[in-house]
């Protein structure tokens, strides 16, 4: 004689997570069913880690599609970051992504860019009071350290790049780095070719 | 995720320790989307030059820097070719071929320079004005690619003459 079912709601499926009275416990425990999330947290820190070690100085540097920079054979790997100069091809130049007021950019015929220049022997002395307070001084036999990165366009007149890099000398910079895209892959470990001091022109 | 650990006394049962991983995963997909966001995925290069600052008085007792025996090798980029030599009546024209700059034959004679002065660093590179910044790039980096370390850019208006053209800026670069 079957038993007696009595008629009702039964449930049309089974919930996951802690099953219930299944038929196959016997209906006496419980069971927890998990996730193994070894493996995914595994993942997940090497991924992080990964992702970590590929922060450079460079991510102060974004290549826009305005701005095509020249390709190159010989350079260094952009490891230091510094003040950014863009130009672009239609004269537009920025310091730090800010502009130069048109009233400070001077004429054509000024070797200098007034603006430029004021502009960046600010930021010198900021950085060197900075640097005094610190308990830092810097030496005063040694030109000053800071890097101007100067992203340019490969169609931006000479002159324009001209103007900047004399800017740069009377306020003070000596570090001039220009950005380029490697032709091939750059060896981070290959010794630095280059940046040797440039002796006093004689003109 | 559940741990499972042994009773105490050794009685039969384990205990079930559970560690709850959702924030730490949630902490995780975070991290990586921001990282994967802000990578850098594309290599970026510089060519370094160091200018050395003239407005800065020297020092008294220093003496003036001896005159090089050889004339530093110089490379005019002109919007016509190039000129590159060390001494004005020794220079050499490399024409344009068409609308390119001949880098092949400005390489050979780089690199022949290179060979009669091995120990020479020094390149000035004199740009004229017009001329679009690439082709000055191109130069800087064919120099360092044959072994001159140290450059001087210089620039000016357009000349006729290579030595009139060869005015370095104030400072140099």
């Amino acid at each position: 004689m079957s038993a007696i079912v009595t008629p009702g709601r039964r449930p049309a499926f089974t919930p996951i997570g802690r099953l219930r009275s299944s038929p196959l416990s016997g209906g006496k425990k419980g069971m927890f069913v998990s996730l193994n999330l070894t493996a995914m947290v595994d993942m997940f820190t090497i991924l992080v880690i990964f992702l970590i070690q590929l922060f450079t100085a460079s991510g102060e540097v974004t290549l826009n599609d305005r701005i095509k920079v020249p390709k190159s054979i010989a350079g260094n790997l952009l490891e230091e970051g510094g003040t950014i100069i863009m130009m672009d091809d239609d004269g537009t130049i920025l310091l730090d992504s800010m502009a130069i007021p048109e009233s400070e950019m001077g004429t054509e015929l000024d070797i200098v860019i007034p603006g430029m220049s004021s502009r960046l022997k600010e930021r010198r002395e900021f950085d060197l009071d900075i640097k005094k307070r610190r308990g830092e001084p810097a030496d005063p036999t040694q030109p000053y350290d800071g890097i101007i990165i100067i992203q340019a366009d490969v169609k931006t007149d000479f002159r324009n790049v001209r103007r900047v890099l004399a800017s740069a000398n009377e306020a003070g910079w000596a570090k001039i780095k220009f950005v380029t895209i490697p032709s091939k892959a750059i060896d981070p470990n290959a010794p630095a070719e280059g940046a040797a001091p440039a002796p006093a022109p004689a003109g | 995720m559940g741990v499972s650990v042994e009773g105490g006394k050794g009685r039969g049962k384990g205990m079930m320790v559970d560690l709850n991983l959702v924030p730490f995963i949630d902490f995780m997909s975070c991290l990586i989307a921001f990282l994967m966001i802000a990578a850098v995925w594309t290599q970026i290069a510089s060519l370094d030059v160091e200018q050395s600052i003239s407005n800065e008085p020297p020092p008294p007792d220093q003496e003036p820097p001896p005159v090089p025996p050889v004339p530093p090798l110089t490379v005019h980029v002109k919007a016509d070719g190039h000129w590159i030599g060390r001494k004005v009546e020794e220079g050499l024209q490399v024409p344009k071929d068409g609308e390119l700059y001949d880098y092949a034959k400005l390489e050979e004679l780089l690199v022949k320079d290179h060979e009669t002065y091995p120990v020479e660093e020094m390149v000035i590179i004199n740009t004229d004005d017009g001329v679009p910044y690439e082709e000055m790039i191109q130069v800087l980096d064919l120099s360092r690619k044959i072994g001159y370390p140290k450059t001087l850019l210089a620039g000016g208006p357009p000349s006729a003459t290579p030595a009139e053209g060869a005015a370095p800026m104030p400072g140099g670069g």
